[in-house]
């Protein structure tokens, strides 16, 4: 859909965008930096409903027996957060026409009404995610109105997280099951043209895979659920101002971002 | 109140009105009135030189007295008299036109039929009035309904017409008789004219001619109790599993204040029933009812009120009416100007219609575009059409937060001609693109739209806020509004639904557009208009001015099970698209005749831009219920651009297929279907009561008289002195007219009254 020019380009306008944001605009993004002493104060940084997109963020208790806390202490559920939606967001403002709140994001509890406002969810880490039945029923609600969810950053090599998530999600959407993405999906062509693969986890080769959930499990219908497995597209995103990893390496993961967020608002 | 005029006066009021007044005294009037002078002077000199007991006004007054009493001998003595120009007798024809439609077997209240007169007047020949006419004149009689010729006897008459034509019989009866000396034509009619055919065409030759008609009014005025179906408004042809809204005109009398069902029935099979309430006696009430048509095809859909007790009339409780279920898709073009949420819930509420197809092209950056449910790959492959062709294959456009300047003038035009010459519905959805936010103001859509735009807000953050959203009045009838409930319980499902937000400030819809949702909120000065429409040309246009219709099916509030926001843009654009017409598209001017009646086929042709086509090859293929296929050509009117026309006679009882094919230059501009049902009418049982203003207006414009059949006798005296033809002049005197006698009697009385008051005798 897009020639070699343009994907240089885009390349040019993700790092332009970075060294930006970091150059002038690092202070005004009002989502604070993550720290195990402010967790409870998180939601208070959500900014209200104002018609735009607004990157929500699903918060979570881990199960009994994981601890869900890595790196800097934090909580599963907040792994990247807030680098990796604040570039995101940029990105998705400079690359697309989606008009999206770049001010802050938003972090919300599936037992919170507020996340119908937000119909498209980004959830990592699933393979700790212990859901309440409320948080259950809530999720399978959001899915069936019309949500979409993207899941990200989970592997089974820290133990069997793809059976934890299914497992839940047979809990909120009872008979619908992860069923393999096929790499023409419209999801991977719904403004980039991308090539699944070249996709590559940043933990380097692990096998990536997409998995999906399809209303009535019919892949021709919608995908409510698209489930980055054996990767971690938001890894690129927090990283991708800081020369952590290549650019090319990073502008798929944004390509495949931007894309989950245009087939959200248009499927 | 005639009788006494005619006892006091000598003759009827008629001949005053027809004949010219003269005195026939030998010497000059000039003469007689210095006569009446100088006795004048004298009676006054007489009064005024008595003395006595009287007063000055005692004399003024019996003076005044005598002198009025000379005036009335002087009157007499002049030989006051009229002089009439009445018909030759037997010289003369008069044509009597007798009402042979159904509705003459009427009965009245007391049980007599509306043809007893007829029958006693006209086949009987014992009837005094009808000797009367035959001694005068030469009488020609008529039948008339829906088609007027000549009977030797009124006994003939079978009172099988299902139609009425006043027009028609009196033009007939006008030609027939053109050759012979015509005093004057009588219409014997309850004057039911159901044919809606102009009089006044019919009239002006009469009046040109000095033909004066005599209406005779049979039946009652109004027929008591009686309940009728009147009009009934619905579309010829509907897109299969759209909610239907019909208003059905009900008329009744003697059943004020009480409640009817009203059922709907297609093919037998009742799809709706509706209770309705009657409103004062002889005020029709509009019942509006809904339901939903199965199945494509052409239909036959019946309302009727079942009869109710002592009703007079029950086969005008009933009407059929001929509608096509089309089953096509219809293809809207949704054009979204940034990746939003409406797109996808909009697509995932109409995604199950089989009958709409929602193309989405989606402008997901600069010169970026994604395409949705597009036919094929060159479907919107360079973006917006940029061609009346290509943007004329929709049906509907919807424009959502697009800014007006990503479009080139000619896009602009093309969009406002989309509505007004293409007949598509336009739907512009709130935004920061969309109306003044989107620079709309000023371009060529702007004409279009339903509501007015105001400038711009100031903030360069935007205008925002939420909005609540209530249905108008006009919206709480409205199938798009109705959100598939019950009437009643509208407002309260709209109650129950989530604010939703605008960033489009808008107060003011315009000039015959109409509102039908309505919102308030905190952050708004003024009440926004959140749904309006209007009609544009041939087409309509629609705002609805919220920017997250979605959140009726996304929010916490809304229980997942709710339809409310599916059925809303289900009904919404299947509103859009109602009758947007096709660029070759044929019409019968009656959706059901009688066999044997003509039909007229009118075909509108245009070409894939829907410029009108005058050299087009225009075919209608006409099947017959028994399959019978017959084919005409139709052609160009030239009356108006693109319009053929073709009269045909179907004579088979049931439906008939009319299928037209336009080409032009071996190449098919389009074909299009229409269907047409014959069968007895019932119409002679509608508005059967009697016309008593028609039979009026006829009478009174060609200078003829209405009668009912209680003072009819006067009517072959009324035609010698009004009527045309061969005629002479009398001269009738009126100096021995019984008033003048009474009115001499009364003067002597009133002077010797007064004199025996003031004591002068």
């Amino acid at each position: 859909m897009i020639g070699k020019g343009t994907r240089l380009l885009v390349a040019l306008l993700f790092a332009g965008a970075g060294i930006g944001w970091m150059a002038s605009d690092r202070g005004r993004n009002t989502i604070p930096e993550l720290s195990s002493r402010n967790l409870q104060s998180y939601s208070d940084t959500n900014l209200p409903y104002d018609g735009k997109y607004h990157f929500f963020r699903v918060q979570y208790d881990v199960g009994r027996g994981s601890s869900g806390f890595f790196r800097r202490r934090e909580p599963a559920w907040a792994h990247d957060y807030p680098r990796a939606e604040r570039n995101f967001l940029n990105i998705i403002q400079e690359t697309t026409f989606v008009d999206s709140q770049t001010e802050g994001s938003n972090i919300l509890r599936l037992n919170d009404p507020e996340i119908f406002k937000y119909p498209i969810a980004y959830i990592v880490e699933v393979g700790s995610w212990n859901p309440t039945e409320e948080e259950v029923a809530g999720l399978g609600a959001y899915l069936l109105k019309g949500g979409f969810l993207i899941v990200d950053d989970t592997r089974n090599e820290r133990g069997n997280e793809w059976a934890n998530f299914a497992y839940h999600m047979q809990r909120a959407l009872p008979g619908l099951s992860l069923t393999p993405l096929e790499h023409d999906h419209r999801v991977f062509d719904s403004f980039f043209q991308i090539e699944p693969l070249k996709v590559i986890p940043p933990y380097g080769p692990r096998n990536p895979q997409w998995y999906g959930i399809f209303e009535d499990n019919d892949p021709t219908q919608r995908l409510m659920v698209v489930f980055n497995f054996n990767n971690d597209i938001a890894e690129y995103w927090e990283y991708s101002d800081q020369g952590y990893y290549p650019i090319d390496l990073s502008n798929e993961a944004y390509k495949l971002g931007v894309n989950y967020i245009v087939y959200g608002h248009t499927h | 109140m005639e009788r006494i005029f005619e006892f006091l006066f000598k003759y009827p009021p008629l001949f005053f009105e027809q004949g010219d007044f003269t005195f026939g005294a030998p010497m000059s009037v000039r003469l007689w009135l210095i006569i009446a002078g100088l006795l004048g002077a004298a009676t006054v000199a007489s009064y005024t030189i008595a003395r006595g007991k009287s007063t000055v006004t005692d004399r003024g007054v019996m003076a005044g007295l005598r002198v009025l009493l000379l005036a009335v001998i002087i009157v007499c003595l002049l030989q006051p008299s009229l002089i009439l120009s009445t018909v030759v007798p037997q010289q003369n024809f008069v044509g009597i036109l007798i009402d042979d439609s159904q509705s003459m077997l009427l009965a009245d209240e007391n049980g007599e039929l509306r043809n007893s007169f007829i029958n006693e007047e006209f086949a009987s020949g014992e009837s005094e009035l009808l000797q009367q006419l035959s001694d005068r004149f030469a009488l020609r009689f008529f039948r008339f309904s829906d088609v007027a010729g000549r009977v030797d006897n009124p006994s003939e008459l079978a009172y099988e017409g299902t139609h009425t034509n006043l027009s028609r019989a009196l033009d007939v009866a006008r030609e027939e008789l053109s050759g012979v000396p015509l005093s004057g034509l009588v219409m014997i009619t309850d004057g039911a004219d159901n044919d809606n055919q102009p009089l006044a065409e019919s009239l002006v030759p009469l009046q040109a001619a000095g033909i004066p008609v005599f209406t005779v009014g049979l039946g009652e005025e109004s027929i008591t109790p009686d309940i009728e179906l009147g009009r009934i408004e619905m579309p010829r042809a509907v897109l299969e599993g759209s909610s239907l809204t019909v208003d059905v005109v009900i008329t009744q009398t003697g059943f004020e204040g009480g409640t009817v069902p009203l059922i709907v029935e297609d093919e037998l099979q009742i799809i709706a029933e509706e209770t309705v309430e009657l409103g004062p006696d002889g005020e029709p009430v509009v019942a509006r009812i809904y339901f939903e048509l199965e199945g494509v095809g052409p239909r036959r859909v019946s309302f009727r009120i079942p009869p109710q007790p002592e009703e007079r009339v029950n086969r005008n409780n009933a009407r059929s009416v001929q509608v096509e279920v089309r089953g096509e898709r219809e293809k809207v073009l949704y054009f979204e100007g940034e990746p939003r949420f409406e797109v996808k819930f909009m697509r995932r509420a109409v995604e199950e219609d089989e009958n709409i197809q929602l193309v989405v092209l989606q402008r997901t950056a600069e010169s970026k575009f994604l395409r949705l449910d597009v036919d094929d790959g060159s479907e919107l492959e360079f973006g917006f059409p940029t061609s009346r062709e290509e943007m004329y294959r929709y049906r509907a456009l919807i424009l959502g937060s697009v800014e007006a300047s990503f479009f080139t003038h000619d896009q602009l035009q093309m969009i406002a001609d989309f509505v007004s010459e293409r007949g598509g519905g336009l739907l512009l959805l709130g935004g920061h693109g969309a109306f003044a936010e989107g620079g709309w103001q000023g371009t060529p859509v702007e004409e279009v739209m339903p509501v007015v735009l105001s400038s711009p807000a100031d903030d360069p953050q935007g205008f925002f806020a939420e909005v609540e959203v209530i249905p108008t009045p006009a919206g709480l009838t409205h199938p798009a509004v109705l959100l598939g409930v019950e009437q009643d319980q509208v407002r309260e499902r709209w109650d129950s639904l989530p604010s939703v937000t605008t960033v489009n400030p808008i107060s003011q819809v315009r000039p015959g557009a109409t509102a039908l949702l309505s919102g308030s909120g905190e952050q708004l000065a003024l009440e926004q208009i959140v749904l309006a429409f209007q009609r544009y040309g041939r087409g309509k246009s629609i705002a609805l001015t919220i920017q997250d219709s979605w959140l009726w099916q996304m929010h916490a509030d809304v229980p997942l099970e709710d339809q409310s926001h599916e059925t809303f843009w289900k009904q919404m654009i299947r509103w859009l698209v109602d009758g947007v017409p096709e660029a070759v598209e044929a019409v019968t001017d009656r959706e059901q005749v009688e066999p044997g009646e003509n039909v007229q086929l009118v075909t509108n042709v245009g070409d894939s831009s829907y410029i009108e086509v005058n050299n087009a090859t225009v075919t209608a293929r006409i099947t017959s219920p028994t399959g019978t296929v017959e084919e005409l050509p139709v052609s160009w009117t030239v009356q108006r651009d693109g319009e053929y026309s073709v009269e045909f006679r179907p004579l088979e009882q049931g439906e008939y297929e009319v299928e037209v094919t336009a080409e032009r230059n071996g190449e098919t501009l389009g074909s299009d279907k229409t269907y047409l049902y014959t069968a007895p009418s019932d119409d002679e049982y509608f508005s059967a009561s009697r016309r008593t203003q028609t039979l009026r207006r006829i009478a009174d414009e060609t200078g003829g008289q209405f009668y009912t059949p209680e003072d009819v006798s006067s009517l072959p005296e009324d035609i010698r002195v009004t009527g045309a033809g061969v005629t002479l002049i009398e001269e009738l005197d009126l100096w021995d007219m019984p008033f003048l006698f009474f009115l001499l009697l009364m003067l002597m009385g009133a002077e010797w009254g007064f004199r025996r008051i003031r004591g002068l005798i």
